[in-house]
């Protein structure tokens, strides 16, 4: 296998380009880790720095201007505001489920009512979160109803 | 005829600003027990404003408690039905979105 790596021009953003006669689990795995890379979130732990894969995280929360990611047994913190994290993230299996929460939809256990058009979502955490009665159209569109 | 007409404006007026005793606030989430208790004061709030405007437009009289404990029975009911209707329309829609979520789940297992 070759790999040349060139200089793209400046008006150009910096991209991968895969030739291959036929794929193979060899390129399949270089994609995913390619793909992985791209999204994945730096979160801090009072100055330590962790990288996190987003299939990790259950939910962002905002809360007093600061953005708190919270994964199965941890809690971080992003430099990032909710609303760049909802760009990155938001067409995965992320969606806004209140002003301030982005939720993890492959976290979610179950969904029940919870009166005046909201839900609440059952994590895999055991942890529940309020889905607005405003983002549940937006949750039925994630799941394809 | 139009002093009637007015008060049930009025009336329906009063009933939507109801709402927002129910209403989600932008600044911060309610937990079920607190929506709940928010619905139950919305109740108090829907009989006392249909009241008022019930004698207002000479619907009834307060001192017919016949009359009265008629009004909030039908009011009782009404609620509940709503509550009620509302409460399984959401718990059909919880029912598919479950659904939906296994199957993305039986999918993530298969890959």
């Amino acid at each position: 296998m070759k790999i040349i790596v060139e200089e793209p021009d400046e008006q150009e953003e910096d991209h991968v380009i895969i030739r291959c006669r036929q794929m193979d689990d060899t390129l399949l795995q270089m994609i995913q880790i390619l793909k992985r890379k791209q999204k994945t979130l730096v979160a801090y732990q009072e100055t330590t720095a962790f990288m996190l894969q987003p299939e990790d995280v259950f939910y962002f929360e905002a809360v007093d201007n600061h953005v708190f990611i919270y994964c199965k047994d941890s809690l971080y913190e992003s430099k990032q505001k909710l609303y760049e994290i909802e760009l990155l993230l938001g067409e995965d299996q992320f969606f806004r489920a209140s002003k301030s929460v982005i939720l993890n939809l492959r976290k979610i256990k179950s969904l029940t009512p919870a009166f005046s058009g909201r839900f609440e979502a059952n994590l895999k955490n055991n942890e529940k979160i309020m889905i607005s009665r405003q983002y549940v159209p937006l949750l039925k569109q994630k799941l394809g109803l | 005829m139009g002093k009637q007409l007015f008060f049930l404006a009025v009336l329906s007026l009063f009933c939507a600003l109801g709402e927002f005793i129910i209403m989600e606030s932008e600044e911060r989430q309610y937990s079920k027990k607190e929506i709940i208790i928010r619905f139950f004061f919305h109740y108090l709030y829907m009989n006392l404003v249909v009241l008022f405007f019930g004698i207002k437009i000479g619907w009834f009289t307060i001192l017919n408690r016949l009359e009265i404990g008629i009004v909030l029975v039908m009011i009782a009911i009404i609620y509940l039905i709503n509550v009620i209707a509302s409460y399984a329309r959401d718990k059909s829609l919880a029912e598919k979105m479950n659904q939906k979520l296994l199957h993305l789940e039986n999918q993530q297992e298969m890959k």
